[in-house]
């Protein structure tokens, strides 16, 4: 028998032991950790083709997701903020309300809601204003705002309530900033711009313009007054003091006074922390507590803000997208000296640096008990054509993939330990500061989720919550040309518990509230924050993954007004509620 | 048509070449969106002598710097990565594709710099370069190590003591950080991110009021000095676009080399060219060179089109454009009085001022970052004015626009010197003391300010402090015949006559045939 034949006659033979040795070999670890749904829950894969942009600005910022229980029936619905095709200005492209069925598919419902705002559509924002108990809902357009309440039998009504901001909104948020029992709004504005500017990039081609050509626009604060109508304390409030190119806000204490300040990630520029000073006004203070710039002392693009406690020390962290050629930034809250930028040493290690980001959270999406990233990229600017860009001549120039990290909670590269001299020199900083300072540490797990990440697309907005109402977080990202993608967390070991905790105070929603379970091995806090990420509202509900823990001890909730309350704990994997009033305050 | 014609002509021949599998190429995804002939045949050339010599490190490296040079970073990093898989022990392709993946894929970007720098260490960027990937990497120590090896090579790089204090910072070593960020703003202290960080160190110790003070000098966008690097001359030279030209031009001037700068501009210069930018940096290098008629006719071309041309006006916002245009009016007056015609120059450098009072000044407001620039020019203005006036004997007037020069940067020292010798030249010397300390004092260490204070202080009968600024003019000059002169006369004032002796006697060894001084010395040696 020659070598050949022998070969060939071994082969089948060859293939068949590295089939077995493949087949048993797999573990759990090498299951997707995301898949996509969306033809499954009913929405249509067949996008018309989406025109070559027309460079104007806003085409490429949009659009945001609300993923809320409109209708109060116990499951996770989804309105999309919609724009009209490049060179369609004035098309109407209405935003669209989804109504998930029982069987778990959507429906759109949008006629019938009444929600169809025709407005060149950015960003949402969700809240239960008149405290009535169902969500109300606040879009962000390029032109005019507008303000839905829901009437509480599946149908909104279009209102002037004293919210009009006619500047080019992008995000906004729900808080209860002077802790009066409603919830006020916040409302970011991008920059003056007009439609008929055009930038050019590259060797003089035609492009989307850099912010910076325009002038900033000034953000805008609206006070509940307590009967369902607003009013306008920009001024009042020192809001006016300074603008911003406005893209991410987030409403909770970053401060640890117990007051709800707001933090704006602006474009290219210095961010602002707009710290209470618990009369009614703010000051602007990122500068002095590290969340300005980064950790170069830089200012940078920012876009989507995620907040949790990724290091489980009790404080909102922050992380913050931004361009490519500048890291995804992650702000974690020091005891002593407001955030540090841990961005170097948490392993990142300049993955996201290509790329530019959008919507991102923090969620744990393993149920292990610490808080993993998922981002969403997209260009702004033409840039070479990466491998698998498969959208159109025009959009693939801005074509990027998505990433997914997991918190892995090893130790960080911080080996320092301040020597005599320092601690004498401050020793507030050095003698509690690295005790209450866990590190945290990042692994770049895209290659197991290869259904959010393996797609070069330019995608915008992403909200999260268990839209399968099966104990673990999915996610909705919003593309360039208004398509959703649906992706179902298949992550999980199945002795991973959980727990879904929604918080309500005066029969809402406690924006702001800040949860804490106690189990026999840790403590976790949650934060009720939906209006968080880029231009989109997530389920105010608080996820908890509990690993191996399978019973709460107690849970504490420092609410918005500042009061605490603990109340009894629980087994794992259900969702609770807990009410203002109910628990034992101490 | 032409260019469509190019096009296709380079994507035919790419096809051809690729089709005979000779040479492969990178193409940059979006060379057909390129309407520019120039560049177009840049390309061209650059792959035709790659095809030409496929075997030559060099023609790769030089399609990677056409590449990189207009942007292309993708096919650059290939073409360089093909030039040093030719050519391995070449420092530059190593270096260049180490500093294009810093910012792409960090930890390929450590391998290229180690290996580049194991051919040449003494290359200060590249061990920034390095020292950026590592940090990037949170690998810290190491890129600490790079920064050091950076500074010790190139020891007013704007990089090394910034990037230092902000690695201490991350690694919450404050006192290390507050030191190197203090070096850091003595070598620029317009560095936003050394203020701050600075800022927050300020804040963690709870000096309210200092961290104030970093976080508003913070807010204002950092203007770094360049780096010098060689190497990135070769990419810079590649360039054909406009940009590229201007970015030489403004590279050249800032050297000092006007006739380089002048002929890079004039590559852009036309009757289509609406680059404001470039117009007043061609007109302000013709000025350097002398050749004012032309530097004139190009600094009225600017504000010709930023009165009256449409698109350029479009551009910009109105404060944006007086700001323009009171630069383009100093610059002409510049040339005015160069050629002595002093009344247009004071009428046109009015002009310069009445658009700062108009516009500029009033949108200080929107524009808080500039300001300190603003206000720096337009002091320039008044003292510009002040000098024409000075010129022309208007001594009073001279004086006017100098105070209004210091209402707008009042300590700078320049300013006192300049005004105080107006009043000295009017004899109005109380009124000069002032200035004169006051320039001392923030640095001035001219000798005639220093020599003039003194004798103003002489003439107040103020013997001992006249002394001591006679003596750091002796200081600065040792052969200052007239300071030895004075600290004998300041001497005789005190009664102190064998040190007036003394002091004469100098004056005679530098001046043997000074008849002043060897009557001096008769005269006092006669007292004594």
């Amino acid at each position: 028998m020659s070598g050949n034949a022998f070969l060939t006659k071994l082969c089948p033979v060859i293939l068949t032991i590295v089939a077995v040795l493949l087949w048993t070999g797999r573990t759990e670890a090498d299951e997707p950790l995301f898949s996509e749904v969306t033809t499954a829950l009913g929405f249509s894969q067949t996008v018309s083709t989406w025109p070559p942009g027309t460079h104007e600005l806003p085409e490429v910022m949009g659009g945001g997701i609300a993923l809320f229980d409109y209708d109060d029936d116990g499951d996770l619905d989804v309105l999309q903020i919609r724009f009209p095709p490049p060179g369609k200005v004035n098309s109407p492209a209405p935003n669209r309300l989804f109504q998930q069925q029982p069987s778990g598919m959507f429906i759109d419902v949008t006629e019938a809601a009444g929600i169809g705002h025709t407005g060149y559509g950015q960003g949402v924002a969700v809240g239960d204003v008149d405290n009535d108990g169902d969500l109300d809902v606040y879009v962000t357009n390029y032109g005019p705002d507008a303000f839905y309440r829901n009437n509480g039998d599946g149908t909104f009504t279009l209102e002037d309530i004293g919210v009009s901001n006619n500047s080019w909104g992008t995000s906004a948020t729900f808080g209860d900033y002077d802790r009066d029992g409603d919830l006020d709004l916040y409302v970011t504005n991008y920059v003056q711009f007009a439609l008929e500017t055009i930038c050019r990039g590259k060797h003089s081609a035609p492009d989307y313009c850099h912010p910076s050509v325009f002038e900033p626009a000034t953000d805008q604060l609206f006070r509940n007054n307590n009967d369902g109508t607003f009013t306008d304390v920009t001024q009042q409030a020192g809001i006016a003091e300074t603008s911003g190119r406005g893209l991410g806000v987030v409403c909770l204490d970053l401060t640890g006074d117990g007051w709800a300040d707001f933090y704006v990630s602006n474009d290219g520029e210095a961010n602002h922390l707009w710290v209470n000073q618990t009369d009614g006004t703010f000051t602007e203070e990122a500068i002095l507590r590290g969340l300005a710039f980064n950790t170069y002392g830089q200012p940078e693009a920012s876009m989507g803000i995620a907040v949790g406690d990724v290091n489980n020390d009790a404080q909102p962290d922050l992380y913050v997208t931004h361009l490519f050629g500048e890291t995804n930034t992650l702000y974690i809250a020091s005891n002593d000296s407001g955030f540090i930028d841990m961005t170097e040493v948490a392993g990142f290690a300049g993955i996201d640096l290509p790329f530019t980001g959008f919507g991102c959270g923090f969620l744990d999406f393993d149920n292990d008990a610490d808080l993993d990233i998922a981002l969403v990229n997209g260009r702004v600017r033409r840039d070479d054509i990466l491998d698998g860009a498969e959208i159109g001549e025009f959009w693939n120039f801005y074509a990027e993939p998505n990433l997914l990290f997991q918190n892995n909670r090893q130790p960080s590269a911080i080996s320092h330990q301040p020597s005599d001299k320092e601690r004498n020199f401050n020793r507030s900083l050095f003698t509690d500061g690295f005790r209450r300072f866990p590190t945290v540490h990042f692994s770049d797990v895209s290659a197991r989720a290869p259904d959010f990440t393996r797609r070069i697309e330019v995608s915008r907005g992403m909200a999260l919550g268990d839209i399968d109402k099966d104990g673990d977080i999915d996610m909705v990202v919003s593309n360039h040309d208004n398509r959703l993608r649906f992706f179902r967390n298949d992550a999980p070991p199945s002795e991973h518990h959980y727990l879904f905790v929604r918080a309500i105070t005066e029969n809402r929603d406690a924006y702001g509230a800040e949860v804490t379970l106690q189990t026999e091995s840790r403590t976790l806090t949650g934060y009720v924050l939906p209006g968080a990420g880029y231009l989109s509202s997530s389920d105010p509900v608080v996820h908890f993954g509990l690993g191996i823990t399978s019973e709460i001890e107690a849970i504490e909730v420092r609410w918005q007004d500042g009061n605490r309350e603990r109340f009894q704990g629980t087994p794992a994997n259900r969702r609770i509620t807990v009410s203002q009033g109910e628990g034992v305050s101490f | 048509m032409k260019t469509l014609s190019l096009l296709l002509l380079l994507l035919l021949i790419n096809g051809l070449a690729s089709a005979k599998g000779e040479v492969d190429i990178p193409q940059p995804a979006d060379l057909g969106l390129v309407e520019e002939k120039r560049l177009l045949k840049a390309v061209e050339t650059a792959q035709k002598a790659v095809r030409n010599s496929p075997d030559d490190a060099e023609v790769w490296g030089q399609l990677g710097h056409v590449y990189l040079s207009h942007r292309w970073e993708v096919p650059a990093i290939a073409c360089y990565r093909r030039a040093n898989t030719l050519a391995p022990d070449e420092f530059r392709w190593l270096y260049f594709l180490g500093r294009l993946t810093t910012r792409r894929d960090p930890v390929a970007a450590v391998k290229y710099l180690n290996r580049a720098l194991t051919l040449n260490d003494a290359y200060a960027p590249a061990h920034l370069y390095l020292a950026s990937a590592l940090r990037v990497s949170g690998k810290f120590d190491k890129a600490r190590q790079h920064l050091e090896n950076a500074k010790g090579l190139q020891p007013d790089n704007p990089f090394s003591e910034l990037w230092l204090g902000e690695i201490a910072f991350a690694q919450r070593q404050v006192e290390l950080a507050r030191t190197h960020l203090e070096n850091a703003l003595r070598l620029n202290p317009d560095q936003s991110e050394a203020h701050a960080l600075m800022a927050q160190i300020a804040t963690v110790l709870g000096d309210k009021e200092t961290a104030k003070k970093h976080a508003q000098a913070a807010r204002k966008p950092t203007r770094h000095n360049a780096l010098s690097d060689p190497f990135w001359w070769d990419v810079l030279r590649a360039g054909v676009t406009a940009p590229l030209y201007a970015e030489r031009g403004r590279r050249y001037m800032a050297k000092g080399n006007y006739v380089d700068a002048v002929a890079e501009f004039e590559v852009l210069i036309s009757r289509t060219q609406k680059d404001i930018d470039v117009w007043l940096d061609y007109g302000v290098s013709l000025l350097h060179l002398e050749r004012y008629n032309q530097a004139r006719a190009a600094l009225e071309h600017a504000q010709m089109l930023l009165g009256s041309d449409a698109d350029v006006r479009k551009e910009k916002k109105p404060y944006e454009i007086a700001y323009l245009q009171a630069q383009t009016y100093n610059y002409i007056a510049q040339v005015y009085y160069e050629t002595g015609q002093t009344d247009a120059a004071i009428l046109t450098t009015q002009k310069a001022i009445q658009l700062f009072h108009n516009t500029v000044g009033k949108a200080q407001p929107v524009d808080k970052t500039r300001d300190s620039e603003y206000t720096a020019f337009f002091a320039n203005v008044h003292a510009n004015l002040a000098v024409v006036y000075e010129g022309i004997g208007q001594l009073d007037q001279a004086i006017a626009q100098y105070q209004k020069a210091l209402e707008l940067v009042p300590t700078k020292s320049a300013l006192h010197r300049d005004i105080a010798g107006v009043y000295w030249k009017m004899r109005r010397y109380t009124e000069a003391e002032p200035h004169y300390k006051t320039a001392i004092t923030n640095g001035a260490t001219e000798v005639q300010a220093v020599y003039r204070l003194g004798l103003i202080l002489l003439r107040k009968g103020d013997y001992e402090a006249a002394i001591a600024q006679f003596e750091k003019v002796i200081e600065i000059d040792e052969a200052h015949i007239r300071a030895y002169e004075a600290v004998g006369i300041a001497y005789e004032g005190l009664g102190d006559v064998s040190a007036a002796i003394g002091a004469f006697e100098q004056v005679l060894q530098l001046e043997p045939d000074s008849k002043n001084a060897s009557e001096m010395l008769k005269k006092l040696r006669e007292r004594k």
